[in-house]
């Protein structure tokens, strides 16, 4: 039995989508699928927080959204990642790795 | 995504574009669209096509319902009155659909004729609206005005500088027109181009759209040329590329005024924008603007008086100020410039009035014709309705009698004529949208008819639905009252003559004599407009057309820069055409009569005296070119090769002009001065008067200078006379051109006898249109006489038959039913031609010495009518006669 | 705001939405949903049905820029707002419970 989808860990949301997108174009909910996919079911976004970041970040111009096909030959909004995306999903990657670091340091300390 | 719209799925936009919200209308035809491509795709486009137009009509008024605040959620609350009416409506209109499938025939006729008088008046107003109702593409464009300028005298560039400087109700700019040949793209080629004033932009209000406007230092001398290109240009010789900003191109004034040296030289202009798209200030297209130098020292500056003054109001102006304000201030002006006192008369004209007006008269009469087809055809319908109606009296009469009320069947009738009409309007919407694109072609070149501006858009759709609506009126309520004023009376079967037939009687009768009297108007129109048609083409334009075949060069090469190597170049020419077989004469001349319009000069008898100075058209000629049109040589000489730089200058000038001059004296010897070249030259003979600008039009005075003593015309028409076939001929005048030089653009190649006849397609046009309207009015006429007559015949059977039981002859019957047929007709046609006597003043500015009470084309017209209106009598008539009284008077 | 249920249009919209991602035009709902049930829908139909749901809060919608083609047309872009979702899944789930059991009866 798949364990319940818990909310995400609280800014996270943004580095997420930049990953999920980093692989190849999706839309909204295929951006949320392909994530409760990787993580095994374990993380899901809602569409309620999952709209108002991708129209955010596409107003940060980290994403870009443009209409292509769904997988019925619908014109459904794909979004991908833009160059100012690829360079701000590395300085969360840094950042996310520096603050686990930090996290696993207090964590471990004896 | 580029998709690629049927007919019907046109129609469907338009119709979503004018029945949606504004803010919506681009949503919706953007997602239908959409739609219709993917059905496109899979059901082909006539299925999609058809779906689209379902959809279109139902979309406006379902989001308008549901606007009106229908429940949010369907349910079975209270269903509204408005719910009850529809569904009411609905069973009517199933009903008359079940009628209209059992009677195929009448359905099919209605809807055809209603069809057709529908689409050719969308086809016509599409073109009025295209051409004279919509605004023109400028800003506020009721505060631009026209100056134009009073007598004979035209406008110079110094007389524009000094007026606009002193002038405060409005912002003033000038133009003028340009040819040029252009090189420096793809090929040399002549381009129709405006010099205007650097204001220019600012003062119509309309940018470039790539680039910038013209800024004031552009019309300084001295500083580099730059030129602005037409969008059209733009997109098929530069391929849109937005680098042709900065792009050389080099522009030669082709149509230079010869008397000006250095008039003729090419110059290196920058590219320094693109204009509108649909940028036509004057009406047509040009393909180049260049700013307009204000230089005092050029002679142009101060002597082409060829600038036409266009104006912006200022805030809170009016035009009648603005002409005021000219009068002060060309008095205020030192009389230095003959052409101030042109200012001081000048008219201030609206621009759109100036723009459409000569056009407008013709159209708006060509509006109302159509019009009158679609009433008759409204007529004829009706009749038939009302026929159709009084068959079904005890049909009706049952529904009343169980209870129906009269405004329940009235409804049932409104509604059938709804269907009826919605059909004929979708029909006619079809026809014309399937005419539109080969109506265009084929309009007369006057109109400025662009295939943009015409469209079958949301304003002629609303203008048919209008149209509709009058139809609905007159087919359906006319009959409705008709037929159910009579009702009660009804159901004792048609056998009884009842107060409802003779009513009904009544109403047809009123039907026929209206169509005869609108099918009366537009034959006498027709009969007009054609009777003056034929007198253009009879008129004697002073020179004879056939067998001469022309052709216009426009060298436009630096290599032709000078005077010498062009005269040259013609020479050359016309010695070889003239070594051809079978060539009678050639010469050549720089603005043919008839295609080119032409160009004046500024002349004086008496230098000395600046109240002298008067102007006269001019045209540049070599020997050969009288004999070539021949054009008679009245007195004096013609032109010789003797003629030429260092002899003596001459020129000729024409009877008009003579007789201006000269009234009482041998023109031949006198001299005059042209104050442009400054310089005599001697008239050594009088021409005949040649119909120059139009065959309509009354010879003006003219001068004829020879081109060996002229500054340069650039562009030169070779005309020669060959009994040889013009085609033929044609094409060996072209080989022997470009075997003088094979870069020399030939602008224009035509038969003689073609031009004469292309200057005359508007009264052909129009002609023939009319003559369309007035045979479809004849044939409907017809047709309702007929149907009428046949009906009062079916409805008096019995009578007919007790008279011939009585005795009465055959002959007698028929005379009888003709004589009625003749008071309809009679009184048709009197009150047609009475109506036509008031109305056909509006046609006189078409006609062309035909009065617009021509009493030959009255009778005529009157005369044909009255003819097909009685043969057509005569089938009822001879069936009243053939009625047998036994089985008449035994139905009994 | 959003207390009645939703209408069988209006889900059946919100579903096909969610199929084309969550946001979406109304001509490919009208295609998705033509296409997934096998009959022609009404443009129009789908037209009110977002309206509605906008003004109840179920979709919230902007006007797209026009695409930069010639020709190319600004379309009104829907997205599918937390409530909606809440509320399918409450359809979802009353009808399923009205189904539980009966599967002997369709059972063929």
């Amino acid at each position: 039995m798949k364990p319940r989808p818990t909310d995400l860990v609280p800014g996270t949301l943004d580095m997420l989508i930049l990953k999920t997108l980093s692989l190849q174009p999706l839309h909204g909910l295929g951006i949320s699928r392909r994530m409760e996919q990787v993580t095994g079911g374990t993380f899901a976004v809602k569409p309620g927080s999952l709209f108002p970041a991708l129209h955010r970040m596409e107003g940060e111009g980290w994403i870009a959204g443009s209409w292509g096909k769904s997988e019925n030959n619908r014109r459904a909004k794909f979004y991908e990642l833009t160059k100012a995306g690829r360079r701000r999903l590395g300085e969360e990657k840094r950042n996310w790795a520096q603050a686990l670091e930090a996290i696993t340091q207090i964590l471990e300390a004896t | 995504m580029s998709i690629r719209f049927g007919i019907l799925a046109r129609a469907a936009r338009a119709i979503v574009g004018s029945t949606v919200w504004d803010s919506e209308a681009e949503d919706a035809v953007a997602n239908l669209d959409e739609i219709y491509e993917a059905r496109r795709r899979a059901h082909g486009s006539i299925a999609a096509g058809l779906w689209y137009l379902g959809q279109a009509l139902t979309f406006g008024p379902r989001l308008w319902l549901d606007r009106r605040g229908r429940p949010a959620v369907k349910d079975t609350r209270d269903r509204s009155r408005v719910a009850t009416w529809l569904d009411g409506a609905r069973a009517d209109a199933r009903f008359a659909v079940r009628g209209f499938r059992k009677t195929p025939g009448f359905t099919g006729a209605v809807v055809a004729t209603l069809g057709l008088a529908v689409a050719a008046n969308a086809l016509i107003f599409a073109v009025v609206r295209g051409v004279v109702l919509r605004p023109p593409p400028f800003p506020e464009p009721e505060r631009l005005a026209w100056v134009w300028p009073g007598g004979e005298l035209a406008l110079t560039h110094r007389t524009f500088s000094d007026v606009s400087r002193l002038t405060r109700a409005a912002e003033l700019t000038a133009f003028a027109s340009r040819a040029y040949a252009i090189q420096g793209i793809d090929r040399p080629d002549e381009v129709t181009g405006l010099a205007v004033s650097t204001n220019h932009f600012r003062v119509l209000g309309r940018p470039p759209v790539v680039g910038r406007a013209f800024r004031a230092e552009d019309g300084q001398p001295g500083r580099e040329a730059v030129a602005l290109i037409s969008f059209d240009a733009w997109q098929t010789r530069f391929g849109g590329d937005p680098s042709v900003i900065g792009r050389r191109i080099e522009l030669f004034t082709s149509a230079a005024i010869p008397m000006l040296p250095g008039a003729f030289t090419g110059t290196p202009h920058s590219v320094v924008g693109v204009l509108p798209p649909d940028y036509r200030p004057l009406g047509y297209a040009v393909d180049v603007v260049t700013p307009l130098v204000e230089d005092p020292a050029d002679d142009a500056f101060t002597q082409l008086g060829e600038l036409l003054f266009l104006g912006r109001l200022a805030p809170g102006a009016s035009f009648e100020q603005l002409r005021a304000e000219l009068v002060s201030v060309a008095d205020r002006i030192p009389q230095l410039e003959p052409s101030m006192e042109a200012i001081g008369s000048a008219r201030v004209v609206a621009f759109q009035d100036a723009v459409t007006g000569p056009v407008r008269p013709a159209l708006f009469v060509t509006l109302a014709a159509v019009g009158l087809v679609l009433l008759i055809a409204c007529a004829n319908v009706a009749s038939l309705m009302l026929a159709r109606a009084q068959g079904r009296r005890n049909e009706l009469g049952l529904r009343a009698a169980l209870g129906a009320s009269r405004g329940r069947l009235a409804r049932q009738l409104l509604t059938e004529c709804s269907i009826l009409a919605a059909g004929a309007g979708a029909l006619g919407l079809l026809i014309a949208g399937l005419l539109l694109p080969r109506l265009v072609p084929v309009l007369p070149p006057a109109l400025g008819a662009s295939s943009e501006a015409i469209a079958l858009d949301s304003g002629v759709l609303l203008f048919v639905i209008g149209a509709l609506l009058l139809t609905l009126v007159t087919t359906g309520l006319i009959p409705a009252h008709g037929v159910t004023g009579g009702l009660p009376g009804s159901l004792g079967g048609r056998r009884r003559g009842t107060g409802g037939t003779r009513r009904t009687n009544r109403a047809l009768q009123t039907i026929v004599v209206s169509e005869l009297a609108l099918a009366v108007m537009l034959a006498t129109g027709a009969g007009l407009l054609l009777k003056s048609f034929v007198r253009l083409t009879d008129v004697d334009a002073g020179f004879s057309p056939r067998d001469v075949v022309t052709a216009r060069i426009a060298p436009s090469d630096l290599r032709y820069a000078d005077a010498e190597l062009r005269r040259a170049l013609v020479r050359d020419v016309l010695d070889r055409v003239r070594a051809l077989p079978r060539v009678e004469a050639a010469g050549a001349i720089h603005f043919l009569p008839i295609a080119d319009g032409g160009p004046g000069i500024n002349f004086t008898t008496n230098p000395a005296d600046p109240e002298n100075r008067q102007s006269t058209g001019y045209r540049v000629v070599t020997p050969g070119y009288f004999d070539a049109m021949g054009i008679p040589l009245l007195a004096g000489r013609p032109l010789r090769d003797t003629d030429h730089q260092g002899a003596e200058l001459v020129g000729l000038v024409n009877r008009a002009l003579a007789e201006r001059l000269w009234p009482d004296e041998d023109p031949v010897g006198k001299r005059l001065y042209r104050t442009s070249g400054q310089a005599w030259f001697t008239v050594v003979g009088v021409m005949g008067d040649v119909r120059q600008s139009a065959v309509g039009l009354p010879p003006s005075p003219e001068a004829y200078l020879p081109l060996a003593q002229s500054e340069w015309a650039s562009a030169m028409t070779v005309v020669v006379r060959s009994p040889e076939p013009a085609v033929d001929m044609g094409r060996a005048v072209e080989d022997i051109i470009w075997s003088v030089d094979p870069q020399i653009p030939i602008t224009r190649s035509a038969a003689m006898d073609d031009l004469v006849h292309a200057s005359i397609a508007s009264p052909r046009f129009y002609g023939f249109l009319f003559s369309a309207f007035a045979v479809v009015a004849l044939v409907l006429g017809a047709i309702g006489v007929y149907g009428v007559l046949a009906f009062v015949v079916r409805q008096r059977v019995d009578e007919i038959g007790v008279r011939i039981a009585l005795g009465a002859t055959r002959r007698r019957i028929v005379s009888r039913e003709l004589a009625r047929a003749g008071r309809l007709v009679a009184l048709g046609l009197g009150i047609g031609l009475a109506a036509t006597l008031l109305a056909s003043r509006t046609l006189s500015s078409l006609l062309y010495e035909v009065s617009a009470l021509d009493p030959i084309v009255f009778a005529g017209a009157g005369g044909v009518l009255a003819v097909v209106a009685l043969v057509s009598a005569l089938a009822p008539a001879r069936r009243a006669a053939g009625v047998d009284p036994l089985v008449s008077i035994r139905g009994h | 705001m959003a207390r009645e249920s939703l209408g069988e249009l209006e889900q059946r919209v919100l579903l096909a939405m969610l199929h084309l991602g969550g946001e979406a035009y109304s001509a490919p709902i009208v295609l998705e949903l033509e296409q997934r049930s096998g009959r022609q829908v009404a443009p129009a139909s789908v037209y009110i049905a977002l309206r509605r749901m906008e003004k109840r809060g179920f979709v919230s919608s902007v006007l797209e820029e026009p695409e930069r083609k010639i020709g190319g047309r600004g379309k009104r872009v829907f997205t599918v707002m937390p409530g909606a979702i809440e509320k399918l899944r409450v359809a979802r789930r009353e009808l399923e419970r009205l189904w539980d059991g009966l599967d002997p009866v369709f059972a063929a």
